[in-house]
């Protein structure tokens, strides 16, 4: 007999361990609050690249209070528009491309912008400008996160990890414990909500959670958060489900 | 009075019965969406035994006929919901509600379990039946083909004898409890296979966001009682497996299969050197038991 399970598991969930705020992955997320009524124009970036743009326009009689920006799916989308709309623009003022192309989106300005990454590898940052705004604004860039904004993570891989905020060089340690086969079904806990202030972070000792907790990390400061891996926690051993081989029969 | 009579007696009945008995099978496959989950079935079975036995009120009563299901596959499958991470929120709301929350990221999928219980034995608790004749005419024989010339071909028309079923009632299959942990089982083993290189971390988060797994799976598919029932009750009535049984069985013996057959006209003496059989019309063949015996009239001519 053969059993089927077709899954739905995006394998970068449980290969990329460790999280960075300026570097979004499937496991964070960024909220920001543009503020500002007008339309902004955003570039999606991997590394030096632009994968793609789009422009949320900001309008004050917008019902919209949550507007969520897919980053995989733009880059994506953008792969497979035409050639000539799949030109590489720098995201920068005077593009001539400024106003044409690219997906739109439109939310209250008081509302909140949440970038994300639905699957794939990620690893992208968001440079978001006005479009009328003046040569010497650089605009918002999601590898500084600004008073405001929040960034969120959930860890999946059990093991001792390190924070740090690269730009005030908070640091604090969590353990994510290893998951527990039980009469009840696990649930994540609640999310752990951090605020990230220019003394550091509001966290008392080590951090204690659960596979796939989430971790909100409020900025107060301009913040960029890493997590990453110290020492990971295998849990009990598992029996060895792949083959074993040739195996010369031990006699007592 | 008849011009002939023939009877068989109940111990050659049986023997005639046996025959057609061991000529039956039965196969058939079929699948249906039930909502949360939909499922498929397989099966081919034939028939062992039973307790004949002729009764003076001219029917014949089979009892405890067993039903060996030599193929008896069922497939089951449903949504595994696993294990979901996200879906909280970031910013609330003044009112207690959100502004902002994650979206949600689901580990699991469709599961497939396929189910063996070819082997089993159920039975058809009690068919009673009547002794019905049947004039066949070869559906070979062309017009104007005399008696003689048919026979010479190999298609002459018959007198046949029907068990016909009054009813057959078909017992349920009793699929064993021990079915939950073959389930059980099988599920655990697709959610530890899904990947070959899955890390076990994600697979132990898996299992214990589903929990015990026969208490998911139950919940999935609506189960309230035992899952031995519940699939009984699935192929059986779901599937209406038990008609289509019960059916099968009745049309088999009342019309496909005959317990006993004479060529009409009857040969009486085999064609010899020079000479033609003798072969003698029958008419008015009737079929009867009592407890005794099957007793065969007819007329000549």
């Amino acid at each position: 007999m053969t059993t089927r399970l077709k899954t739905t598991l995006d394998p970068n969930l449980y290969t990329q361990i460790g999280l960075d705020s300026g570097s979004l992955t499937m496991l964070g997320t960024i909220v920001h609050q543009l503020g500002e009524p007008g339309e902004y124009r955003g570039a999606l970036h991997h590394g030096p690249d632009v994968k793609a743009v789009f422009f949320i326009l900001a309008d004050s009689n917008s019902p919209v209070a949550q507007v969520t920006v897919d980053l995989a799916g733009l880059e994506k989308a953008q792969s497979a528009a035409p050639a000539s709309d799949a030109e590489e623009w720098c995201g920068c003022a005077g593009d001539s491309k400024d106003s044409s192309g690219g997906k739109r989106y439109a939310v209250n300005p008081r509302g909140y912008v949440l970038f994300h990454v639905q699957g794939g590898q990620g690893g992208y940052y968001v440079h978001l400008r006005r479009i009328d705004a003046a040569e010497n604004d650089k605009g918002y860039d999601t590898r500084t996160l600004k008073n405001g904004d929040a960034f969120t993570a959930m860890i999946l891989r059990p093991g001792a990890y390190s924070i740090r905020n690269t730009l005030t060089k908070a640091v604090a340690e969590a353990v994510v414990r290893y998951p527990i086969i039980g009469d009840k079904p696990y649930v994540p806990p609640a999310p752990v909500r951090i605020e990230c202030t220019a003394n550091g972070f509001d966290i008392k000792g080590r951090l204690d959670l659960g596979v796939g907790q989430g971790l909100v990390f409020n900025a107060r400061t301009d913040s960029r958060i890493e997590i990453k891996l110290e020492k990971p926690d295998d849990g009990p051993r598992r029996p060895n489900r792949g083959r074993t081989g040739f195996q010369k029969v031990q006699l007592a | 009075m008849s011009h002939i009579t023939i009877a068989a007696s109940s111990n050659a009945f049986v023997q005639l019965f046996n025959k057609i008995r061991d000529n039956f099978t039965f196969s058939k496959s079929d699948s249906g969406s039930f909502g949360p989950f939909s499922a498929s079935y397989s099966v081919a079975m034939h028939l062992e035994g039973g307790n004949i036995q002729l009764n003076n009120d001219d029917t014949v009563e089979v009892k405890h006929l067993k039903i060996v299901w030599d193929t008896l596959k069922v497939e089951v499958c449903f949504n595994l919901p696993g294990f979901c991470i996200g879906g909280w929120c970031i910013i609330p709301d003044p009112w207690n509600g959100c502004l902002v929350g994650v979206p949600k990221i689901c580990i699991g999928g469709p599961i497939c379990v396929p189910l063996d219980l070819s082997g089993l034995v159920s039975e058809v608790n009690d068919l009673k039946a009547n002794l019905k004749p049947v004039y066949f005419v070869d559906p070979a024989r062309t017009a104007g083909e005399s008696d003689l010339d048919a026979e010479f071909a190999g298609h002459p028309n018959k007198w046949r004898i029907f068990l016909d079923p009054v009813f057959v009632h078909v017992d349920p299959i009793d699929i064993p409890a021990s079915i939950a942990n073959i389930i059980e089982n099988i599920v655990r083993d697709a959610i530890e296979n899904m990947f070959p290189v899955l890390p076990g971390f994600i697979v132990d988060a898996l299992l214990a966001a589903i929990g015990p797994i026969l208490d998911l799976v139950k919940g999935l598919l609506g189960i309230v009682g035992d899952i031995n029932d519940w699939l009984t009750d699935l192929l059986m009535n779901t599937f209406d497996l038990l008609g289509i049984i019960e059916t099968a069985i009745a049309d088999y013996f009342a019309a496909k299969t005959p317990i006993y057959e004479f060529e009409d006209p009857y040969p009486v003496l085999d064609a010899g050197p020079g000479l033609i059989p003798v072969k003698i019309p029958i008419r008015n063949l009737a079929s009867h038991v009592n407890s005794k015996e099957m007793i065969v009239t007819a007329d000549v001519g």
